[in-house]
Order: structure tokens, then C-alpha cells, then sequence
């Protein structure tokens, strides 16, 4: 039994490592001579970032609950990389393989005999299975979100008038930071930042950011900004995730992004309450919105300015007409009432002076009559002196009685020399073109138009001869030469 | 919305009030003055509000070391 069992043993082929690994990559070889196509998601990629070569993991999973439930490691060789990065191109410009997302490889089936595992050597991709495969997941985000509703919780939200005070997000000291700053900082608006650092590529961003949005709505932002530089369509595709999008769907405060985007819109950007290509474009938005109130408020203050002066105007315009009208009339009664006034010293001159004369010439004709008669009484008659005597007092008592009294008549005449009662009585009133009373002759010329005042209208008349008064001549006289 | 915002927002809606009462010549004459000195008044402190201040960014590591403060001169924006 000894015997057999060790010829057993003896018989049997015992193999090196080497040997075993080399002939099962013999078989591998026999049964899989040209390349098949395998699909799968990444994992673990380029875990060996020092080395020439790529090496990952495709994994597949169970659809149910995303569990993986098989897995092969696979390597792109340094030879093969341009070969990968130009179907790569076909995707997008700046395409990179990463984790997570589906790919369909040409491989050949190998083992590698140093380590003993078998792998996948990468020959080539089909870009439009990857392509496919992203949107199709971002699709799915997108229903499941429509569905619930979050697509337009974030876009309800209401702007703020004057978005000052920002919750920024995105990598500290990247291009985009810098970019939004700068944006930011030449408008010259009063802008308060406050920055959380968030990585914007790579499995950490789902966290980052998501815990940043959490943080800002504990604070009284006016607005919160995600913004990244430009990068590739998978490297957007961080942002197609849906706990970012859901944490964007849910915060409080409108959230701006601007994740450097050329073609397509993350879900994030979907998500977001305004979205912007660029984080230069996000901060000018920022800036037109502050810029848009101020120039409101100005165009209100200018409103205002040109309706107050254009009422302020009219009430002046009203009020110069009325103070034009106050001063024509007043001026009218002015005049109406100088005119009164004029005529009147006019004719109260006159008849004082006429009356005063004709007194004197009363008294002196009286007196001079006294003297002639005392004289002659006392020389015709001495006899008649002692008569004389005794009237002569009484004839000089009544003789200037009578001209007391005739004085006494004229000044109640005098008194009674109101012009409308002169005018009345016949005398009137001539006034020159300027309304100025004639009083002389030298005032008047000839052909000068002259109004002659009437107690009862004005006629106007022009001087069409004149004559001075020659000594001695009574001025009623000349009427009748003239005439 | 922050308190900051609704007094922006009151300062929209009062110079708004006010142009509506100008537009209808509601005013007074004698309000006038007034009413376009408060639209002034207004429109002054809201632009030094937003224009005084140099732009200010505050890294935040790992949380608010406190609350951020409402604007100092809230006051201005009544």
C-alpha cells in the first residue's frame, strides 16, 4: 500500500508555481486566442498611480442592491494608453477613466505568472457604451428627482435683492477661486465671502460639498456658489450625483453654480436655483443683480427727481401768471387812482388861486375906493368931518364885512372843490399823451393828441392852434379869439 | 430671506410708494420737499451700504467659529 501510494505520488506530475502558472496561461491563450469584449464598472483605478502601467479592477454588480458580486483585475498596458485615450476622445475632449462609471473593453484574457492572477489586458474601449452608460445614470437621477420633485425646490426659492453675503464652495487657491474672487472684488460692491474648501474632483466631492451646504444654511448667506474650473464630462460627473443634489434641493438658500462646463449640464446644474458656465459667469450674475438694485434705485431717484421739478414748474408757472395779473390790475387801479388824484390838486390848485386873486382884487378895489372917498370927504367938506367921523368907522366895518364874507363863501367853495363835482360844473381836464395834466402852455405842442376829461367820458382831441395870453388878458377871453 | 434683504426690499417698496404718490401729483406742494428728500435719503444709504465696503473673504476650516454677524449698520436700511 506503502509502495503504491508513493508510486501514486512518483507518477503523478508535480508542477513548480511557475510551470502551473505558465501552462494555465497556455490554456487561457488556447481557449481565448483573440480578444473578447468584457463590461463592467471601474474600481480601484490606477491604485498604482507610480507605475507606467494602468491597473484597476471591473466589477460587476448585483442590480438590486449595487452590491458587487464579481470582480477581475485588468491593466492598461503604457503601450496601449494612446490607443485608449483616443477612443477616449470620441466621449469627450479630456475624457479620463475613473471609478464608477461603465465601460465595455477589448481585451485579451491573460495570466500574469509572477503573481498568479489572471487579468484583463486592455486593447481598446467602446467610448459610446461609456457614453451611453453616463447618461443613462445621470437620466436615472434626474427621474428619480423629478419625481419627488427637488428638479424645482431650489429654483422657487426667492432671489435675493442684494446677494452681498456668499457662501462660496469650491477648492481652495484653484483657477476657479481666484477667477470668482477677482469677478467678485472689480465691481467694487461692499461682497462678503465666506469659503468652505471642497474638493471638486474625485469621491470626496459628494461629501465636501454636501456637508458645505449644510454648513451655509446654518448661517444667515444671502446665497450660496459651487463653482469648478473646466474639466471633462466624466470629471462633471461628480456633480451628477444625487446626495449633492438632493443636499442642493433641499437647502434653504438659492444655490448658483458655475462648474466650467462646455457642452452638457450637470444634474447639480439642474438642481441648482441659476446656474453659470463658468465661476467668472456665476460671480458676474452676482454682480449685475447688486448692479440691477442700484440702478433701479437710481432710475426711481431720477423719476422722482424729474416729476418733482416738472410739478414744481407748474405751480411756478401758475403763480407768475397770477402775480402778472396782480400787478396789471393793481397797476391799472394805480393809475386810475393817480389820475383822480392829479386832476383833482389840478382843479383845487386852479380855483384857489383864481379865488385867492379875485379876493385880493376885491380888497384892494375896496380899500383904494375907502381912500379915495375918505380923502375926498376930507377935503370937500370940513363941516362933514364930524359926520365923517362917525360913519366912516361904519362904512369901513361894512365894507370889509362884505369882503370877510365873500372870503368865507369862497373857502366853503374851496372846500366844496372836490373834481368830480368840478368836472360836473363844467371845467375839465386835459391830459397829455403820457396822462400828465396840462397845466401851461408850453406843455402843449402842436398836433400833440391831448384828453380832455368830462365828468361824464374822455375825448381826445389834437391841438391845432395855440396862442399865449397877452398881459392883462383874461384866459376865458381867448376862446373867443380862437374861436 | 434675511432681515438684510427685506430692508432692501423696504427701501424699494417705500421709494416705490413714494413715486406712485408724485406720478398721481398726490403730493402736496409742500410735501414734495419731503418726500423727495426721504427718496434721497433712501437711495444715498443703500448705495454707501453697498459701495463703502471693500469685498471681504473669510475662510471657514472646519465650522463657524461664530454666528456671522448681521450687518453692523443694519440701521441705515429702515
Amino acid at each position: 500500500m506503502r509502495t503504491h501510494h508513493m508510486n501514486i505520488v512518483t507518477q503523478a506530475k508535480v508542477y513548480t508555481i511557475s510551470e502551473l502558472n505558465t501552462e494555465v496561461q497556455g490554456y487561457l491563450k488556447q481557449r481565448y486566442p483573440a480578444t473578447i469584449w468584457v463590461q463592467g464598472e471601474i474600481k480601484s483605478y490606477n491604485r498604482n498611480a507610480h507605475r507606467d502601467h494602468v491597473f484597476f479592477e471591473l466589477c460587476e454588480k448585483n442590480p438590486n442592491n449595487e452590491k458587487a458580486v464579481a470582480r477581475v483585475t485588468a491593466v492598461i498596458f503604457d503601450s496601449m494608453k494612446q490607443r485608449l485615450a483616443n477612443s477616449l476622445r470620441k466621449i469627450e475632449a479630456g475624457f479620463q477613466l475613473r471609478d464608477d462609471i461603465e465601460v465595455k473593453f477589448e481585451c485579451m484574457v491573460d495570466l500574469y505568472p509572477p503573481s498568479g492572477s489572471y487579468q484583463l489586458r486592455v486593447i481598446d474601449m467602446d467610448p459610446y457604451y461609456t457614453l451611453g452608460k453616463i447618461a443613462q445614470q445621470r437620466q436615472a437621477i434626474l427621474e428619480a428627482l423629478k419625481k419627488e420633485g427637488l428638479l424645482e425646490k431650489n429654483k422657487i426659492l426667492p432671489l435675493p435683492l442684494v446677494p452681498l453675503k456668499v457662501g462660496l464652495i469650491t477648492s481652495y487657491n484653484s483657477a476657479a477661486y481666484h477667477d470668482f474672487l477677482k469677478e467678485l472684488a472689480e465691481s467694487r460692491y461692499g461682497f462678503r465671502v465666506f469659503h468652505i474648501d471642497a474638493r471638486m474632483q474625485g469621491q470626496q466631492v459628494e461629501q465636501d460639498v454636501c456637508r458645505a451646504i449644510e454648513l451655509f444654511n446654518q448661517q444667515p448667506m444671502d446665497v450660496i456658489v459651487i463653482i469648478r474650473g473646466g474639466g471633462s464630462r466624466s470629471d462633471m460627473a461628480w456633480f451628477d450625483n444625487v446626495k449633492i443634489a438632493r443636499a442642493i434641493a433641499y437647502s434653504g438658500l438659492p444655490i448658483f453654480t458655475g462648474l466650467g462646463h462646455e457642452i452638457d449640464l450637470s444634474v447639480s446644474d439642474l438642481v441648482a436655483h441659476t446656474y453659470q458656465k463658468t465661476p467668472t459667469a456665476a460671480a458676474q450674475y452676482l454682480v449685475e443683480l447688486v448692479k440691477g438694485y442700484l440702478e433701479k434705485l437710481e432710475r426711481y431717484g431720477d423719476e422722482i427727481a424729474q416729476r418733482s421739478i416738472s410739478i414744481i414748474q407748474k405751480e411756478e408757472q401758475q403763480l407768475s401768471g397770477l402775480r402778472r395779473e396782480v400787478i396789471r390790475s393793481s397797476q391799472d387801479r394805480i393809475n386810475q387812482a393817480k389820475q383822480v388824484l392829479q386832476s383833482a390838486a389840478w382843479e383845487t390848485r386852479q380855483s384857489h388861486n383864481r379865488l385867492i386873486r379875485q379876493t385880493l382884487l376885491h380888497l384892494e378895489s375896496a380899500s383904494h375906493r375907502i381912500r379915495l372917498k375918505t380923502a375926498l370927504w376930507m377935503m370937500d367938506s370940513s363941516k362933514a368931518i364930524g359926520q365923517l367921523r362917525q360913519s366912516f368907522p361904519k362904512l369901513l366895518e361894512s365894507r370889509f364885512k362884505n369882503a370877510r364874507s365873500q372870503l368865507e363863501i369862497f373857502s366853503i367853495r374851496r372846500n366844496a372843490a372836490d373834481p368830480i363835482q368840478v368836472l360836473k360844473r363844467g371845467y375839465t381836464l386835459s391830459l397829455d399823451s403820457k396822462g400828465r395834466t396840462i397845466r401851461q402852455l408850453s406843455g402843449v405842442r402842436m398836433g400833440d393828441v391831448l384828453t380832455t376829461v368830462l365828468a361824464d367820458g374822455q375825448a381826445r382831441s389834437r391841438v391845432t392852434e395855440k396862442r399865449r395870453l397877452q398881459r392883462e388878458e383874461n384866459p376865458l377871453e381867448i376862446e373867443k379869439t380862437l374861436l | 430671506m434675511s432681515a438684510k434683504e427685506i430692508k432692501y426690499g423696504k427701501v424699494m417698496e417705500e421709494l416705490e410708494t413714494i413715486l406712485k404718490k408724485i406720478e398721481q401729483e398726490e403730493v402736496d406742494i409742500d410735501d414734495l420737499a419731503q418726500e423727495v428728500k426721504r427718496a434721497a435719503e433712501l437711495i444715498k444709504l443703500c448705495k454707501k451700504k453697498i459701495e463703502k465696503t471693500e469685498m471681504e473673504v473669510n475662510r471657514v476650516v472646519r465650522s463657524f467659529e461664530a454666528e456671522i454677524p448681521e450687518d453692523q449698520n443694519e440701521e441705515n436700511g429702515k
